[in-house]
Order: C-alpha cells, then structure tokens, then sequence
C-alpha cells in the first residue's frame, strides 16, 4: 500500500513538472496580424533610423550581425555565426552564417557587412547614427570626405569580417544591435536609390509588402528566413493617430494588439474580460528636469538640493500617472546600476538650504516644456511644488521644435525632458545626461568613470560604476530632478498567442507571434 | 466669358508668386529647425552642420529662396526632408483620399443645409422652424473631435454598422466614407441651414415671389423656381468657398478617423519643420483655392443670365 501510495504521488510529481510541455499549445502557421502606430514611420532605411518607431520596423526587415534575446537579455548571435574578441577588446572577428539571402534572392556576405558601415560613415549618406560606432579605425577620416571605407572594418572571407577599434569599447556588441548596424546590400542599396528608404530589402524575417503613407505598412512572411520563418503569413500594421481611435479598433476586433492609453488604464486593467490579456512592461525611460547653471542662482548646489527637495516626486507620480514609477534616479525599472537613493520631498528642508543659500524669499524660475499634453501637466504641478517654497515658476511652453532647439543651444534655464534607453545598459544614460551640452555639468570625477565604464566588459563592475556616478552626482547637487519611469500596457486579442513584450524596441520581431484561427472564428461568430 | 477666364488665369501668377514668397518667408522666419527634429536627442554638432549644408539650409536666404522658387515653377516640390519621400508623389497619395472625404462632406451638407434652410423659411416661426434651428445652433456649436468619438461609438461600436476608421481596401469604399464625411459636414449644413434661412426669408418678401403666387403657380415651384433659384447665388459663393477650404485637408476629422489625408500631412511636417513638405502643400493648397473660386465664378452665368463678364 505504502508503495502504491510513493508510486502515485511519484506519477503525480512527473505529470506536474510535464504538464506545462504537455499542455503547451502547438504554434499555428498561417493568417495576418493586424497591429498598429501612432505615427507614420519617418524611413525605413537603418541607416537614417533615429526614432523608436523607425526602430522597431527596421529590425522587421533587416538583420544585424547580433542580436538582443529576448529572455536572457544578452546579446547573441544574428547574421554572425559567433566572434572572437581579441587584443584587449579592441578586435572583434565575426564568423558569419552562409547560405543566407535578402529577399530578392542576393547571398549575404561579408561585403554586405563592410558596405552597411562604409554606408554609415559617408559624408554625403548624412546618416544620425554616427555616433554609435566612433570607436571603429577610420570612421574619422571617411567622415571627413578623406577616405570612402574604414580602414576599421577588413573583410577576410566571404564569410569573415573583423572590426578594428580605436580604443577598447566594452559595449561594442550592444552598439550592434542597434537598427544602425542592420546590414544592407550595396546592389539594392543603389538600385533603388534615393527611394531606398521607401524599399526596404533586407535578410530580415519579413518582407516588404506595401507602404501608404499615413495609412498602413504591410509585410509577409520570409519563408526562407534563416532562423526559421515566422509564424503568420501577413503584418498588417495601420497608422492610427488617435488613441482613443485606436482603442475603438481594437474593441471592434479589427487590432490584434494594442496600446492602452494611459486615461483607460483603470478601466481596463479592472475589466474581467480583458483583463487575463493585458500585459505591462516597464519602460527603460526616465523624465527629469533638468536644471542649466548657466542661469543664476542654479549654479548655487544648495539651491540646486533645494528644488530637489521641494520636487517630491512620488507625489507627482501618483497624482499624474499612477501606473508609473516614481524615480530616485536616472535608471529606469528593470535596469541594473540603479541606487537606493531615497526620494527626498521635504519642503521644511528645501525652504531652509534655500534660506543659507540666500534666496530665503525664492526667485523666479523660467521652466521650458513642449506642448504636449503630458508636459503641460507636469509643468503645472512643478509649478505648484516649487511655488511653495517660494520659487515663482514661468512655464514656457512651446511646440517640440521651439522647445529642442531652445534646449539644445543651452538656452532653457531649466526644462522638462525623458531620456529613453537607445539599450539595456547604465552608461546609455549616464553617458547623455551627465556630458550632454544642453547643460553645462562638466564633473572631472564622473567623466573619468564614464571612461572605465566605456572599456570594462564586466557587467558587475559596470553596476557598481553605475551607482559610483549616481552617488557623486549627488554630493555635487544633481542638475537633473529625476521625476518618474513610464511604463506601457498592451492589449491582444485572445486568439493571440506567442506573443512576447521586450523592454528594447529594437528587439521584437514578431517571430514568435502566431495566431489560433479556430479561437478567432469562434470568437467572430 | 473666355476673356474673362484668360484674365482669371493671368491673374492666378501674381498670386501664387506671392503665396511662394509669403510662405518661404514664413518657414524663413519661424523658429524651429528640421535637422533637429531628424537627428533626434544624439545630434552632434559637425552631424547638424552635414545635415544642414546637404539639404541646403545653410545657404543664405535668396539663394534658398530662389533655388525654391525655380524648382517649383519647374513642378518640382522636392523631397521630404524627413522621410525623404517626393512631395509630388506624396501629394498624388494625399490629394485623392482629401477630395473624397472633402466632396462626401460638401454634398451631405449641402443636401441637408439647403432642404433645412428652405423648409425652416417656408415655415418660418412655426415648431418645425425653432426644431430646426435649434439642431442647426446645436451641430455648429459641435465640437468636432467630440461628434466623431461619438458616432464612432453609436454606429460602428454598438450597432456595427460602419468601420470604425480608415479607407478601407481599393480606392473607393462607401461604407468607410459615411461617418466622416457627417462628421466633417455636420457643422457645414447646420451653418448652411441657417444661411439658407435667412437668404430665403429675404427673397420669398420679394414683389416677384408675390407676382409668381398671384399667377396662381403651385407654391412647391414659387419656391424652389423662383424661390430658390434667386436665392442660390450667395449659396453657391458659401459652398465654392468651403468646398475649397475642405481640399486643404481638415485636420482633426482626418486625425479621429485615420484618414490618410493633406490636413494631416501638412500638420505633421509643420511640426516638424519638414519646410519642403510645408511648402509644396502650401503652393498646391492655394492652386485649389484660387481655381475653385474661378470655377464657382464660372457657375454664376449658368445660375443667373443676367451676369455677364464680358
């Protein structure tokens, strides 16, 4: 009995721990998933694609030589087979993978690798992604109009290509994941010329179907992509400006995933239908105001603490937007290298550092915001936190170009801005707001650790950089008042499934997405 | 009359001449920058300056301008600074979607404008008169953005009637066209009822309107006939007028039901100081203006033989 009893629960152990593989649904190949943007996509072309959106589509089409996983968070391998690092992190060597093909058929080879980054440093391409691979031998001079390829980037084989850096670049890897360094075909390139960008023709899992501007994007299935092809036959994505347009879609059943928008997030995440189908993800984003002392008196450091104590910015997070993240500091959720610096929101202590740093009567502070809704928002609660230690806030609002340009040449004494992770690394932010040239912060201590964050490939000791510099920042009265971490929530129809959500834009290629037509037409009846 | 059309047409130069001018003047001046918005937060400045010198904003202003100037005399608009797509071919995507959505609206508040106009004057002061009326003051008081959600949530949400957005598949789909185009017309008609009204009230006082009754005519033709007619010179001037506003594309009703039309491409580059795309909307938006008015003049003679241009 006893052994019947030990057999049983045994039976009942193994069955457990299968379960899950036993019960995993089989994937279904076939049918067309609509999705949708906000926006119209600015180009397609990787080598112009500066926004998130751009982004996101190019990787759809094109491949780079690594990529990011979307489990691990690690970079592995894409069109390169595998690498070897050698001379102090200064030589990379990628063996690439044969028998790979864009989609008209051309073969990839390491040409095609040598050429994307020759592409991207020519003068005339004008590309914005130059400042992602500086570090590679030659980009200078081929900027400069002296030389037509790097002298960086040798093709050994059809099959072998090495990269040549200047200096070590520990996150070399992670700069190639970036849509810049998706790889593209000088044939194809040059046949379809200055409509290149309208074309795209790449080595990616899908195919480019039909673009009408401002209406909708179709691609199909790669049947011969190289990681296997992916599951539906057909993107539908659709250019739906207005959320609540967008929203509507979906209800009606025409989307098979969406974003919520932020006013609808309560009801939605309380609604028992939809509920089981939402997901949120913690964006790698982090809004600040940033604080220019160039201006009196915010290069006083005390009155510079003063704001920071005054701006509580819990309060603010769960006033405006109660489904995001309050911040300490620059690093967003879910990202490693940030503190556990407290939020400060402490109006006594702010009216006294401003009172030894003699403003006790407060001054007047001209804040700069864009127009967007969102910005005005939290302008006007700025507005108020800092009216009540006796700052007299003016909020300047103008339209984004106004507002950038304004920013950009130094000329906003403080402003309301987000920095949104170009990849999954501490030194992304730390690098841009801590030597940004919108503001004048210049601290010799945190430069010199930007520099050993640079070279190091070990991510512990990036960590602990990470939080050396937020530290510092600290005790030399932080120009920026980090103030929160946005978060996104996506909606999918219940016949989607295989559905993965990534923190990094440039990641999801919807290879894993597939859809349960008998659910779905059950679902339509 | 073909006089006068050549005159017209001779005229039309100066004026896009000076529209070219007004609005190379205006992007001149307006604050703001395109590489900017192109490069995004990583701009560096040797990048803004590459980027300025090859889209040739570095140049001085006459030389920008008259460069500007020659290429779009010859017809050609350029190419977006943003997606680098030729405004000419975007255009020839735009201009179609913008001209079924603006003729959809036109003929519904048309339709609707003048038969409430028309039956509110013939029973001036009664119910029907005040019902109308209060309709009309309540659609134009509508705010757009507010009308459109809530049609789409009546018929395409809960009865399911329409699709909720977009043009649909092939060039032309009915179905797709109808809550827009009430959407973009409704403030038009009621407008219209109300012009109506009152143009007729005036005309139906007139001695001849008294003449035709006292003739014995049925009162449906005193009305439409004599009526109507005497009355729809004005009318047309309103409806020309407004039919070429809605060709330049109307933002909002563009923007709430996806449609892929001028009003949102304009909108988009100006926010981007895409000043290629501005400008080549700009010189085509006037070139449907001032030939809609020369054509509701055109239609003038055929309303009314007493007008002669010769």
């Amino acid at each position: 009995m006893f052994k019947t009893k030990i057999l049983a629960i045994f039976f009942l152990l193994v069955f457990l721990l299968l379960s899950p593989v036993l019960m995993a649904e089989e994937a279904e190949y076939g049918g067309t998933l609509y999705l949708s943007n906000d926006t119209d996509w600015d180009t397609l072309d990787p080598a112009y694609a500066s926004g998130f959106d751009a982004g996101e589509m190019a990787v759809k089409f094109y491949d780079g030589l690594v990529r990011f996983d979307f489990y691990s968070n690690k970079v592995v391998p894409a069109l390169a087979e595998s690498w070897e690092v050698t001379d102090n992190n200064q030589v990379f060597t990628f063996h690439l993978k044969s028998g790979v093909e864009f989609h008209d058929g051309t073969e990839f080879t390491a040409q095609d690798v040598k050429y994307t980054f020759d592409r991207l440093y020519d003068p005339e391409v004008a590309s914005p992604g130059t400042w992602v691979f500086p570090m590679i031998k030659g980009t200078e001079a081929a900027l400069a109009g002296e030389s037509d390829s790097l002298s960086g980037v040798q093709v050994i084989d059809d099959y072998t290509v090495r990269f040549e850096l200047e200096k070590p670049f520990g996150l070399f890897l992670t700069h190639l994941t970036l849509p810049y360094g998706l790889i593209v075909n000088e044939d194809l390139v040059d046949e379809h010329g200055e409509d290149f960008s309208q074309n795209p023709v790449g080595t990616g899992p899908f195919k480019f179907v039909e673009w009408e501007h401002d209406d909708k994007l179709i691609m199909e299935a790669n049947e011969n992509y190289w990681a296997g092809r992916p599951y539906v036959d057909r993107v539908v994505y659709r250019v739906i400006p207005q959320p609540l347009t967008d929203i509507a879609e979906f209800e009606a059943g025409n989307l098979d995933r969406t974003v919520i928008p932020n006013e609808e997030r309560e009801r939605w995440l309380n609604d028992e239908e939809w509920s089981d189908y939402i997901t949120t993800i913690a964006d790698l984003s982090t809004y600040y105001l940033a604080l220019n002392s160039d201006f009196e008196p915010l290069d006083n450091p005390k009155v510079r603490d003063a704001i920071d104590y005054a701006i509580d910015s819990e309060a603010i997070t769960h006033s405006l937007f109660p489904h995001y993240v309050a911040a300490n500091d620059a690093i967003p959720e879910g990202m490693p290298g940030g503190t556990d610096v407290e939020i400060k929101g402490n109006t006594e202590k702010a009216k006294e550092l401003l009172a030894e740093a003699g403003y006790a009567d407060g001054f007047e502070l001209d804040i700069w915001v864009s127009d967007g809704r969102t910005s005005v928002r939290v302008g006007g609660v700025l507005q108020a936190l800092l009216g009540r230690v006796g700052i007299k806030v003016n909020l300047i609002k103008n339209d984004w170009s106004v507002f950038y340009n304004t920013v950009k040449n130094g000329n906003a004494p403080a402003y309301y801005l987000s920095w949104w992770a170009d990849y999954a690394d501490p030194y992304n932010f730390l690098n841009a707001l801590y030597t940004t040239d919108r503001i004048p912060f210049n601290n010799e201590e945190i430069n010199s650790i930007l520099e050993e964050m640079v070279v190091t490939t070990d991510s512990n000791q990036r960590i602990e950089l990470s939080k050396e510099i937020i530290r510092i920042a600290e005790e030399v009265g932080d120009p920026y008042i980090y103030l929160y971490h946005t978060s996104t929530s996506y909606v999918k129809q219940p016949w989607i499934k295989g559905d993965l959500y990534h923190q990094m834009y440039s990641a999801d290629k919807l290879l894993t997405w597939w859809i349960d037509q008998d659910l779905k037409a059950e679902y339509q009846e | 009359m073909t006089q006068y059309i050549i005159r017209r047409l001779l005229l039309i130069i100066p004026v896009l001449l000076g529209v070219l001018f007004l609005t190379f003047v205006l992007m001149y001046l307006v604050p703001g920058d395109p590489v900017l918005t192109m490069l995004g937060q990583h701009a560096e400045d040797d990048i803004i300056q590459r980027l300025r010198a090859e889209l040739n904003l570095d140049a001085p202003w006459y030389s920008q301008f008259f460069s500007y100037l020659t290429r779009t005399l010859k017809g050609d608009l350029g190419r977006s600074y943003i997606s680098r797509v030729e405004v000419t071919e975007a255009l020839k995507q735009k201009l179609p979607n913008t001209f079924k959505l603006a003729l959809a609206a036109i003929i519904v508040s048309t339709i609707m404008g003048i038969a409430i106009g028309v039956i509110s004057a013939v029973f001036k002061n009664t119910w029907i008169d005040h019902l109308a009326m209060t309709f009309a003051l309540f659609f134009i008081s509508t705010p757009v953005f507010w009308f459109g959600m809530l049609l789409i949530y009546f018929f395409s949400m809960t009865l399911g009637w329409t699709p909720v957005s977009g043009m649909g598949e092939g060039s032309f789909n009915l179905k797709h066209l109808i809550l827009p185009a009430i959407t973009l017309g409704s403030r038009f008609a009621a407008f219209l009822a109300r012009y109506t009204r009152s143009i007729m009230l005036e005309v139906i006082s007139e001695d001849y309107i008294r003449t035709a009754r006292s003739k014995g005519l049925k009162e449906n033709v005193v009305i439409l006939k004599h009526g109507l007619r005497n009355a729809m010179i004005p009318i047309v001037t309103v409806v020309g007028m407004n039919f070429a506003s809605l060709l330049n594309g109307s933002v909002l009703t563009e923007t709430i039901f996806a449609w892929p039309g001028f009003g949102r491409y304009l909108v988009t580059a100006i926010k981007k100081r895409d000043f290629q795309v501005i400008a080549g909307c700009v010189w085509v938006g006037a070139l449907i203006f001032v030939f809609v008015n020369l054509i509701v003049d055109i239609f003038y003679v055929m309303l009314d033989p007493r007008i002669s241009y010769d």
